[in-house]
Order: structure tokens, then sequence, then C-alpha cells
């Protein structure tokens, strides 16, 4: 049954009709996915953006609320300190704080305050204290000029990273259109030069027909290359697998599966081979299609 | 015929350039073309399923770097769209019952020479599961494991639909020679 197998393989490997011309078509579907691609990072960068403004402003709008409710905080407790305290405090701590309130030095009562706010701003803003009402009311109209986006009127420190954040973005968006139109001209030169095939130019032969039959003729696949300073040849079967792999290129394939051991069939090889040379910066890679007939 | 696919030609395509792509289409075209007749029932099938293969390849390319050869890894993705596009008929429970196609007369022959066209006259008039299973083991290689995998079918039906397939191509064989 073999034969049958065999037979069919070899004929249709290389069966490559005449085909309708359907590249309109094509170039209008990759279009397509293209653009919704695009859609959607633009979403994410979008709802990004919402995420880190919102972030932003919670790191701003908490130190500043506490800020602001210090700032009212000193005017009141100057005047009316121990009605903070006792508001604030648990009844537990009352007699101990108050004897300290109660010290004609301003200045002690300010730290022990400050000790107080962070505390308390911790727990959330949440008390009904009138102090603190003043300070939440400035808390939300900030989140409100947040929402509209007028930047002018949020405090320095957010406004200095929405800059950044909106910054970097246009960077991106500006850099990308640059490489397009550099990616254009690249194109049309290449097509004036064909640049597109292999140029065999550096490297003499790079054969495509391999016969390792023991004839003596063509039993190795040599290719013949000069003053390389690094070389890796791969040759892999139609179905993708690599059947041989070498750094030497004195070591030459002679048609056995490297990994099994067993001849290979006859029928399509693809090699791909990497080599620098001695008065080159970069790797090279060159691709053939071998055709393997025993 | 074929023309070496240079690694420049790629990477131009993998960063989405459109001329690129048409070249690397121009190159691959009717190689791919003949994949998809192959599988499917007519020409008109076989367009769509290149035309999907090809976008399908085009916005997966990112994906290939370092995985072998580009032609090869193009194949099992028109394959892959091909038994999409046909697995909708769900052969395999139509066929797997009838045993009359199944002729073992024809078991030993053995085939001296047959062309393309002749092969492809042939696959026109096997069965739908029939075809494609001789397309996935014999030319394209795939192990019964891979393609009871691919098909969502048992390792054994596959077997058995590979040996009804030989047995219905050289039934068709023997009709066409004599």
């Amino acid at each position: 049954m073999n034969n049958l197998d065999n037979i069919l393989k070899q004929q249709m490997e290389t069966f490559a009709p005449d085909a309708p011309n359907i590249w309109a078509g094509i170039e209008h579907g990759v279009q397509a996915n293209a653009a919704a691609q695009t859609a959607t990072i633009t979403k994410t960068i979008g709802s990004k953006l919402v995420i880190t403004i919102a972030k932003i402003a919670t790191i701003v709008v908490i130190p500043a609320s506490v800020i602001v409710y210090m700032v009212s905080n000193k005017k009141n407790n100057i005047v009316e300190s121990p009605k903070v305290e006792n508001s604030i405090l648990s009844p537990n701590h009352n007699t101990e704080e108050l004897k300290t309130v109660e010290s004609p030095k301003t200045a002690t009562v300010n730290t022990e305050n400050k000790s107080l706010i962070i505390s308390e701003s911790k727990r959330g803003i949440s008390n009904n204290n009138s102090n603190l009402n003043s300070s939440k009311k400035i808390v939300s109209e900030t989140i409100i000029i947040n929402k509209s986006n007028t930047s002018e009127q949020i405090n320095k420190a957010k406004n200095e990273k929405v800059i950044i954040v909106s910054n970097e973005i246009n960077k991106d968006i500006s850099n990308e259109e640059i490489s397009e139109n550099k990616e254009v001209e690249i194109i049309e030169e290449n097509e004036a030069k064909g640049d597109f095939l292999n140029s065999e130019n550096e490297i003499r032969n790079i054969p495509n027909v391999f016969t390792p039959n023991n004839d003596g003729i063509n039993d190795k696949y040599v290719i013949d290359l000069d003053g390389e300073k690094f070389y890796n040849l791969k040759i892999y079967n139609y179905n993708n697998e690599l059947v041989f792999e070498s750094n030497d290129k004195n070591n030459n394939w002679d048609g056995v599966n490297y990994k099994t051991g067993q001849a290979c069939n006859s029928g399509t090889y693809y090699g791909i081979l990497q080599f620098k040379l001695s008065n080159e910066d970069k790797i090279s890679t060159r691709m053939t299609k071998i055709k393997l007939i025993r | 015929m074929s023309q070496n696919i240079s690694q420049e030609l790629i990477d131009k395509c993998i960063q989405g350039q459109a001329k690129a792509q048409k070249q690397l289409y121009e190159f691959t075209v009717r190689q791919m073309y003949g994949i998809c007749l192959r599988y499917c029932k007519n020409p008109e099938d076989a367009r769509d399923t290149m035309q999907e293969g090809y976008i399908r390849v085009f916005s997966k390319m990112k994906q290939f770097e370092g995985k072998g050869v580009l032609e090869a890894w193009m194949r099992r993705i028109f394959v892959n769209c091909a038994l999409e596009n046909i697995r909708v008929n769900k052969f395999y429970t139509e066929t797997s019952d009838i045993s009359e196609e199944y002729d073992l007369g024809f078991e030993n022959l053995t085939i001296d020479k047959i062309s393309q066209k002749e092969i492809m006259e042939i696959f026109q008039k096997l069965a739908n599961g029939y075809k494609t299973v001789l397309n996935l083991f014999a030319i394209e290689g795939f192990s019964h494991a891979e393609i009871a995998e691919m098909l969502g079918i048992s390792e054994g039906t596959s077997k058995s639909q590979l040996a009804r397939a030989r047995g219905a191509f050289l039934k068709e064989y023997n009709k066409l020679k004599n």
C-alpha cells in the first residue's frame, strides 16, 4: 500500500496549478484585519489612560485632602483644638491627650494633630466632623475636575503626570508615522533593484538538486562558500521537521535524517543557511528549496 | 519555477508591508492553490479557502519567527483552513458506515504511472472523507494520531478510513485506466 502513498506524495507535493488572481480580496482582508487590530490597541491605550488618570487622581487627591484638612485644622486648632481632639479620639485616650492639649504651647498641639489627621485620612475620610466636611467637599470637587479633564484646573502634581502620559502617546504616534514613511521609501527602492530574491553575490553555489544514491556524483549536499566566520545550515523536510543541522561547512548532508538515522525519501526539502563572511558585520540568511532524488 | 523566499522578504511581510506581502503571495500562490484544490470539492471553494488562508498567514506572520520553513508553516495554515471549511459537512459520520465503497479487490493493485491531472480527477470522484485522509496521511505526511486530533475522530477511524480510501482510490484508478 505504500506504493500508492509514495506515488501520491511524489506527484502531489509539487502540485502547483495555475491559480486565479485573488490578491485584491486578500489585500482587502488583511487591511480590514489590521484595522480591527489597531482599533483594539487604541481601545486598550484609551482604557489604560483612563485607569492611569484615575490612579494618579487617587494618589494626588488623598495627600491633597490631608493638606487641605491640615490647613483648615490649623486655623481651627488654635482656637478650638480641644474640640477636635474630643471628636477624633476614642474615650479611653481622652484624659491623656487632653493633658497635652491643655499645655500652653501651640506647637505641641499641632504635632499631635498631624498624626491624628494622617490616621484619620487613612480610614477613608468618613468622619462626620464639621472640619472634615469642608475637606470632603474639596475632594469631590477635585474628582469632578479630573473627569472633565481640564488639566489646567487640576493641581500641579497631577498636571505634570498627565502631560507626561499624553506626551508619550504623541511621541509613539509620530514615530510610527515617520517609520511608515521610511518603509514605503525602502520598498520602492528595493522594488527597483528586485532585491527580494536571494542575491547570491557573496556565495558561489547553493545547490537545489541533490542525489544521494552513492553513484559518486552529488552524493553530498555541498555549499560552496569561502572565508566565513560563522556557518549554520539547517535542512527541513516537507513537514517542517529538522533532518540535518551543521555548524561546519565541511560536514555535509548525505541525505540521512540525523535524528532517526534513516535515509530521507525523495522529495522536497528546505535548506536555511546562516553565515557571516569575515568582511561582514551581520549574519546573512539564505533559503533554498532542495529536491532530493534517489 | 519556484523562487527562493528571502529572509528580507519574510521580515517585510512580518512588518506588514503590502508590497512584500504581494510578492510572497505571487511566489507561493500556485502551490497553495494546489493544496486548496486537493482538499476542496470545487474550484470555487478552493478559491475561498485560499483567500482565507492568505489573510490568516499575513495576520499571524509574527508568530512564524524561528519556526523552520515558511512554506511548510504556510502549508499547515492552508490545510487547517481547508479542514475547517469541509468539516462543516460532517462527512465522517456519513461515510463511516458505508462499507460498499471499500472494495477489497483493488487492495493489491499497484500504480505504475499516474499524472497529477489523473490524481485530481480521481480525487474529485472520491468521498470527502477518503480524499481528506489520503491528503493528510499520504501527501502531507501526518500520523494517525495527528489526523485524529485534527479531524476530531479516533485513531482507529483514521486508520480504517485510510484503508478504505486507498481501496476506493485504486478502484477509481482501475476504472480510469481500463
